[in-house]
């Protein structure tokens, strides 16, 4: 079985191989695709278990989980605010202003990792890192599972969506992860698009969106989250680091790693709801959605784009936003 | 069930359970095949997930895909699946096998998972960089050979021929190929190239630069990805997994014999074992549980005495509580908390360490009582104790002695009642009756001293009054001596109300002095009917002495005092009678040593319903609004007279047919027994106070 396994791969592998020229010579010439596949929508909805999300959304929003109940999930990732704090940095539990921009936390389960450095796997992982960020819930999951076995009414709660076990330290991250992959906001325009409404986007979007993947913008910001699926240096092609000084956060994902080869180098963020998530990059450096264009084509492209091109960019990912409980996020701001 | 059948049936069921234990460890299972296959399992989905990964990379390459989500999928699902695995293979280890082995390519497993994962996110990463760079030099070239009708044919061809020649590089990465592309981009400084190309040239040879340097990287990890030790460990695993299988088999198939023999030689053993006892059991069983049920009878009904007197110590309304004699509580109630001020008995317990200092107000009561319980062993004391609050009650407590196996003194233990109130009440009750008495003395007082005022006066205006009457030399007009007769009258009628209300505050302040001597009834008698002739005769009435010429006794009394009883007497009845009527003074001697005076008239009588006002002060019973003038006091002031000289006083009436009133006055010594029982028609009578 499994040796049959390996082989159907490597014959697999050998069939492409011999098609690729195939499909690369053809590929210079025919005439470009829409959407070529890079841009997956987000379905329009999750099956993710409602008892244990409602419990899970009373957790996000509870400050009794941080130590001196300062600071909840929804202190930063607030929902009204495109799922972050509109804040250039985040602020920690003494109000002062933390090292990384705040990720949103819309579509978190579609990033193949979480934070800017990509330290979690998981939003379970996730959820513990900030348990114990002394920045932030500065506690652990063990102390916040005691103090809820304090508050008869979390008791209950377990009790009635966790059965076997009730009020665990497994069962209360597996409870905010679950909300947390409720939060997705799909139907945004481009979504719809491919769906059949071609009244969905402007003509002004979809050229934005032809530049954005010509200009190669695409290669990374790919897939169900228009990014998050990757790692990637940034300075590409010039140096962004150089003509400022290094904070700690600029080394990226160097902080989790401590290869040599990881500074700088961060997950790409996701596209979605970029509209909403202002400001920009992983210190919040960047106020707006031109500036971050314009700034990511010089470094990471070799590109200088032009303000009519990024103007048109910006319309495009401006179709990104999508809705959460049937209201465009854009709504809300 | 008798013990035979009891031993039957315990035989029996030890022989089935050894039955089972044999076939259980001969044919049973013990789950260790169901773990064996979950980790198959996981090892499966590890291995397939792990070859779709090479494809999904490839197609990744080939520009096929551009989704880089199933990659991450897939290297998600991979790590899930070894954590399960791994965590399965606890449970083996858990059961008591040898797993180091698997554990190790397990581990290895891990190790070589994060390298993989390392290699194919690093490659995602370059590719997409080259993907870019790629896709823009493609567009490049393409915009510069179409769009550009004025560009030289060759250097058009040579744009279009780099194109290719990079396209060729990108998906052959061959050695050959990679020379054409470079050489190409280094001839694109062809001096033929239009000066206003220079830009796009320049942007040609930076991404064919960048190209360049990602597809070594590129092939690099695609070599890593494709030559993954991770694919290697993957497929060592399950050969582990048969291998410790294999090896536990046979292990397990020795270890299973040697368990049944054990056990079989174990069970054997224990069911001679539990024949032997089982007979000599019998012998003691009956015994044993007699006493046994005794015991556990004593048992229940100490434990259900205990619990009712928990009960009652908890809730009782009293306190309870019991101290040691140094004056340490050892236990105590709620309610004896509460009544001393403390929310809980563990609070009063732990505030207090001295009793006798703390709780007692004064510790030599507290020395009394315990010297009392030695001797007696019981006592009742009402004390004061302190509150928390600093305040004290008053306690009325009933101790009772515990004493030691020596006969010492032990516990105390009290029964405590809060009579604060009771206490308080008393102390009202009596200040209140002082108060009331005095205020009494004070009005008796300045009656007396009132009257004595308004006596002054008084006589003088009924001196001058009978100075005008009796003057003949003033010559006074008939009707002036009517007026003058009338003032005097008055005065004289105003001055035996000051006498009698003199004698009454002067009875009441305690205050009279009677002069008890032996008088003869007779002369009392002839004095009184003498002197109220003169009214009867005024009121055309009839005055019947009826004792006339009997032998009456002497009597032991105040003369004056009695002749005023009687007289007042005479004078109701003169004047409470009907016209033409009469009254009769009789006085006989009757059996208990008493002499009865007795005045009756022929008058209306009173109502049944006013016998008990007649003797009270102030009232005139019917007579308020009637024609006849007197004071409201004679009968009251008699019968305190009458009290004072030990005599008794009552009377007979009824409404139509007149009243006889009656004072018993004693009959001197010797002649007197002791006093009977009243009885004939005597309905009302006033005994003479102690006081």
């Amino acid at each position: 079985m499994v040796k049959f396994d390996v082989w159907r791969a490597v014959l697999v592998g050998i069939f492409l191989v011999a098609c690729m020229a195939l499909a690369g010579t053809a590929s210079a010439t025919e005439s470009r695709p829409q959407n070529d596949g890079s841009i997956l929508p987000i379905p329009l909805t999750t099956n993710v278990d409602p008892d244990r999300a409602a419990l899970g959304e009373k957790l996000f929003n509870d400050p009794r989980l941080s130590r001196g109940d300062v600071f909840a999930c929804a202190t930063c990732h607030q929902l009204d605010q495109g799922g972050d704090d509109g804040l250039a940095r985040a602020v920690t539990n003494k109000g002062h202003a933390d090292i990384f921009n705040t990720p949103t936390v819309f579509n978190s389960v579609y990033n193949f990792r979480q934070n800017w450095a990509g330290p979690f796997r998981t939003l379970e992982e996730q959820a513990i890192g900030a348990f114990t960020n002394p920045r932030h819930g500065n506690t652990t999951p063990a102390a916040a599972v005691r103090k809820l076995q304090r508050i008869p009414e979390y008791q209950i709660a377990f009790k009635a969506v966790y059965p076997t076990d009730g009020l665990t330290v497994d069962n209360l991250l597996n409870a905010l992860a679950v909300y947390q992959k409720s939060l997705i906001t799909p139907n945004a325009p481009f979504d719809q698009f491919p769906r059949g409404d071609s009244a969905a986007i402007s003509a002004d979007e979809k050229m934005g969106f032809e530049l954005f993947r010509d200009h190669g913008c695409i290669s990374c910001h790919l897939g169900r989250n228009v990014g998050g699926g990757m790692f990637q240096k940034v300075g590409v092609h010039l140096q962004y680091f150089t003509d400022r000084k290094t904070t700690q956060a600029d080394l990226g994902r160097y902080t989790a790693t401590g290869k040599e080869e990881d500074k700088h180098v961060f997950r790409v963020p996701s596209l979605r709801n970029v509209e909403v998530t202002a400001p920009y990059f992983h210190d919040g450096s960047i106020s707006t959605l031109e500036s971050a264009v314009t700034t990511m084509g010089k470094i990471q492209l070799g590109i200088d784009l032009s303000s009519d091109d990024v103007a048109l960019i910006v319309k495009f990912l401006k179709t990104l936003t999508g809705e959460f409980r049937g209201r465009s996020l854009a709504a809300g701001k | 069930m008798t013990s035979k059948m009891t031993r039957a049936m315990v035989v029996g069921g030890l022989f089935v359970a050894l039955m089972g234990i044999v076939v259980m460890l001969v044919f049973g299972k013990t789950g260790e095949e169901d773990i064996h296959q979950a980790i198959n399992l996981h090892v499966e989905k590890i291995t397939r997930l792990d070859a779709r990964l090479n494809n999904s990379v490839l197609l990744l390459r080939a520009g096929i895909s551009q989704n880089i989500d199933p990659i991450n999928d897939d290297l998600q699902g991979i790590l899930i699946a070894i954590k399960a695995a791994s965590k399965t293979t606890i449970k083996l280890k858990q059961m008591g096998h040898h797993v180091h082995s698997f554990m190790m390519a397990m581990s290895e497993l891990e190790t070589a998972f994060h390298a993989r994962e390392d290699g194919i996110l690093r490659f995602v990463s370059e590719h997409a960089k080259l993907r870019n760079s790629v896709s823009y030099f493609k567009g490049v070239g393409q915009d510069l050979v179409a769009a550009n009708s004025g560009l030289p044919v060759n250097p058009k061809t040579a744009v279009n021929a780099l194109v290719l020649a990079m396209l060729d590089y990108v998906q052959t990465t061959g050695t050959h190929a990679r020379q054409d592309f470079e050489g190409r981009l280094a001839a694109l400084n062809d001096p033929r190239m239009p000066a206003e190309f220079a830009a796009p040239m320049h942007s040609l040879e930076v991404h064919g630069r960048k190209i360049l340097e990602f597809l070594p990287k590129i092939n690099h990890w695609m070599t890593g990805i494709l030559n993954s030790p991770f694919t290697q460990a993957a497929h060592l695993v399950p050969r582990e997994l048969l291998a410790h299988r294999r090896a536990h088999a046979g292990k397990h198939n020795f270890h299973r014999s040697l368990w049944i023999g054990v056990a079989f030689v174990l069970s054997l053993l224990l069911a001679w074992i539990l024949l032997r006892l089982y007979r000599s059991r019998d012998a003691l069983n009956v015994q044993v549980r007699e006493a046994a049920g005794e015991l556990e009878d004593e048992v229940l009904r100490r434990v259900q005495t205990e619990a009712d007197y928990q009960s009652i110590f908890e809730n009782a309304v009293e306190g309870i509580v019991l101290t040691t004699p140094e004056g340490k509580f050892a236990r105590a109630n709620p309610a004896c908390a509460k009544m001393l001020g403390y929310d809980t008995p563990e609070e009063l317990m732990s505030s207090i360490t001295d009793i006798a200092a703390e709780i007692w107000v004064d510790r030599n009561e507290r020395n009394a009582m315990l010297d009392d319980l030695r001797r007696d062993s019981e006592a009742h004391v009402e004390v004061r104790m302190y509150r928390k609050d600093g305040g004290f009650i008053w306690v009325s407590m009933s101790v009772s002695a515990k004493y030691d196996d020596d006969g010492g003194l032990e516990f105390v233990e009290a029964i405590l009642l809060d009579i604060t109130e009771r206490r308080a009440s008393e102390v009202n009750l009596k200040a209140a009756k002082e108060e009331a008495g005095s205020a009494d003395m004070a009005k008796s007082s300045f009656l007396s001293s009132m009257s004595h005022e308004l006596r002054t006066p008084l006589n003088a205006i009924i001196g001058f009054s009978q100075l005008l009457t009796s003057s003949k030399k003033l010559g006074l007009a008939d009707k002036q001596k009517r007026m003058v007769d009338q003032i005097l009258s008055s005065g004289q009628h105003l001055l035996a109300l000051i006498d009698q209300v003199l004698d009454f505050s002067k009875i009441d302040a305690g205050q009279i002095d009677v002069n008890i001597v032996d008088v003869s009834a007779d002369r009392i008698c002839h004095d009184c009917v003498e002197t109220a002739s003169m009214l009867a005769r005024a009121a055309e009435f009839d005055l019947v002495y009826a004792a006339d010429g009997r032998d009456l006794p002497m009597v032991r009394a105040d003369p004056t005092r009695l002749r005023q009883i009687i007289l007042n007497l005479l004078s109701n009845a003169i004047k409470y009678n009907r016209p033409k009527g009469h009254a009769v003074l009789d006085c006989t001697e009757q059996s208990n040593g008493y002499a009865r005076f007795e005045v009756t008239d022929t008058g209306e009588g009173i109502a049944k319903s006013l016998h008990e006002k007649v003797f009270v002060p102030f009232e005139r019973l019917n007579q308020q609004t009637g024609p006849i003038e007197g004071s409201e006091i004679g009968l009251a002031l008699s019968k305190r007279i009458a009290d004072i000289m030990n005599a008794k006083m009552g009377f007979v009436s009824a409404t139509g047919t007149g009243s006889t009133f009656w004072v018993d006055v004693p009959i001197s010594s010797g002649i007197a027994d002791r006093p009977k029982d009243e009885t004939g028609t005597i309905i009302s009578e006033i005994a003479p106070t102690d006081a």
